[in-house]
C-alpha cells in the first residue's frame, strides 16, 4: 500500500457506528456511519487500498447539510472528502481490528486514493440505504430544530403563553419571507426511522414540524394562474398577506412582469382577500357579483 | 451438490443464506469482472475467502453477499457498474476488482442466483465442482 503521511494515533475521534452502505460490491466500498455519541456527525468510510493483510479506508467526516447536498447532486463524493482539512485513515484486518490509524492533510492523500471530479451520487448504481437516507434526511431538512427556535426566544418582546402561537411568533421572525405555520413535536429521535434498527440510542426530540401555508389566491376575481405566481415569487401565498399589501406594491409587482400584465387593476384585490381572510366567503361573493370584473 | 461454501453457512450461524428467494437457473451468458489470467485464484472466489476480508461489520446479510458471486446479464451492465465504481476508486479498482469481463453459462446444477436487478447485477451462490475458470473466457478488456 501507498506510504502515507500523516500522525499516527490510537483511535478515532469518535464512536463510529455503521448506518448502511452507499455502494457495495461483494463487500461495501462506500458507507456511512455517524459518531453514536453525536448523532449529528457523520463520516463517509471509502475503501482505497489493500495489502496480503488489511484494508485501508479513508474516513471523512460530513455535515449533515454537505451530506444532503451530495445526495442532491450538488457536490461529488470528492468534494466532500476535500471539505475537510484533514481525514483518517484505517486499515482494518479481516476481524475488523485497526491495525494502523493515521490523521493525514487531505492535500496530501494520493490521486488514486480520491474519487474522481465526477463522483456524483448515481440512483441508480448506489444502494437503496443511500435512497432511504436522502429521503429521511430531506424530510428531515424540511423540520426546525427547536434550539434554533428557542434561540429566537430572546429576540421576542412580546411573550406570548399558548406554545404554539409563541412559536407562530417566532417562526415569522425565523422566516421572514415565507408563511410558515408550526408545531411543537416529540417523540423518538428520527434517525430509528432511517437508519433502520441498528440504531443504539433512541433519545427524545423537541423539534418543530413546519410547513409553508398557501392559499388560493385565485379565489380573488382579477387573479388568475400567472398573477398567482408572480405573488407567490414576491413572498405572498396567503388572504392575510396580500390583504396587507397596498394596491401600490401589487402594482409594481405586475409591472415588473412585463408590459402584458400592465392592464390588470388590483385596486380591489386587498379588500377582497380581507374577506377571504377573515373566511367571511358570503360576503365576498356578493361583492365579486357586483364588480364586472376584478382587473 | 452441496454449496462450496456449506461449511461457512453452519459455521456462520447464518440462518438464511443463500437467501429463500435464489432459484437455481439456466443462464446462457453470465457475465463476470475477472484478472488478465482466467486461472487468477481471485477470479471465482467470494469476497469473503479474499485475503483480506473486505467488510465493515459481520451482519448476516453482508457476509452472505460476501460468499456469493456477482455477475450480470449483459457486458454493457458489467461496464456501465465498472465504470460507475471507476469514478470512485480510480485504478484501484482494477486492484480490488477486476480487469477484463468473462463470460460463461450457469446452468441449474451451478448453484441458485437472486434475481437480477434493474443494474443488470445478481448474486451467484455457486455450488462445489463448477471448474468457472475453465467454462469462463475472457472477451473484453475493463
Amino acid at each position: 500500500m501507498d506510504d502515507i503521511k500523516g500522525l499516527i494515533i490510537s483511535k478515532l475521534g469518535f464512536k463510529p457506528l455503521k448506518l448502511g452502505d452507499f455502494l457495495f460490491h461483494e463487500g461495501p466500498l462506500v458507507s456511512h456511519f455517524i459518531d453514536s455519541s453525536n448523532s449529528q456527525e457523520h463520516y463517509l468510510y471509502k475503501w482505497c487500498d489493500s495489502d496480503a493483510h488489511c484494508n485501508r479506508w479513508m474516513i471523512a467526516k460530513c455535515s449533515e447539510d454537505l451530506l444532503v447536498d451530495f445526495l442532491n447532486n450538488k457536490i461529488t463524493l470528492r468534494g466532500i472528502i476535500n471539505a475537510n482539512s484533514f481525514v483518517y485513515i484505517m486499515d482494518l484486518d479481516d476481524d475488523l481490528n485497526e491495525q494502523n490509524i493515521l490523521i493525514t492533510n487531505t492535500q496530501d492523500l494520493p490521486e488514486t486514493y480520491l474519487p474522481t471530479d465526477n463522483s456524483f451520487f448515481n440512483e441508480k448504481q448506489y444502494e437503496k440505504y443511500a435512497l432511504q437516507l436522502k429521503e429521511a434526511l430531506v424530510n428531515k431538512k424540511n423540520t426546525v430544530n427547536i434550539d434554533r427556535v428557542l434561540e429566537e426566544l430572546s429576540n421576542v418582546k412580546e411573550q406570548q403563553h399558548e406554545t404554539n402561537n409563541l412559536l407562530n411568533a417566532i417562526l415569522k421572525k425565523v422566516f421572514p419571507n415565507q408563511v410558515v405555520q408550526g408545531q411543537v413535536a416529540e417523540g423518538e429521535v428520527p434517525y430509528g426511522n432511517y437508519l433502520g434498527n441498528r440504531v443504539v440510542e433512541k433519545p427524545i426530540y423537541r423539534e418543530v414540524v413546519i410547513e409553508k401555508r398557501y392559499d388560493d389566491l385565485k379565489m380573488i376575481e382579477g387573479i388568475g394562474s400567472k398573477i398567482e405566481e408572480l405573488l407567490n415569487n414576491a413572498g405572498i401565498y396567503t388572504f392575510e398577506q396580500l390583504a396587507d399589501a397596498t394596491p401600490k406594491m401589487i402594482r409594481e409587482i405586475l409591472d415588473k412582469a412585463g408590459s402584458r400584465f400592465s392592464f390588470h387593476d388590483p385596486s380591489t384585490w386587498a379588500e377582497q382577500s380581507g374577506l377571504a381572510a377573515e373566511g367571511k366567503w358570503e360576503e365576498l361573493k356578493k361583492k365579486q357579483n357586483k364588480l364586472y370584473s376584478g382587473k | 451438490m452441496p454449496f462450496l461454501y456449506q461449511e461457512d453457512f453452519v459455521n456462520l450461524k447464518l440462518t438464511n443464506c443463500p437467501p429463500s428467494g435464489y432459484k437455481p437457473k439456466i443462464i446462457e451468458t453470465a457475465f463476470r469482472w475477472v484478472y488478465d489470467d482466467i486461472d487468477d485464484s481471485r477470479n471465482f472466489v467470494s469476497q469473503y475467502h479474499k485475503n483480506p476480508k473486505r467488510f465493515l461489520d459481520k451482519n448476516e446479510k453482508t457476509i452472505c453477499s460476501g460468499l456469493a458471486l456477482s455477475m450480470f446479464d449483459s457486458i454493457g451492465n458489467a461496464q456501465a457498474r465498472f465504470y460507475e465504481l471507476r469514478e470512485i476508486l480510480q485504478q484501484k479498482a482494477y486492484n480490488t476488482l477486476g480487469t477484463k469481463i468473462a463470460v460463461g453459462t450457469i446452468t441449474e446444477s451451478d448453484g441458485v442466483n437472486s434475481e437480477t436487478d434493474e443494474n443488470g447485477h445478481f448474486n451467484h451462490h455457486l455450488t462445489t465442482n463448477t471448474n468457472y475458470n475453465k467454462r469462463f473466457k475472457i472477451i473484453e478488456s475493463l
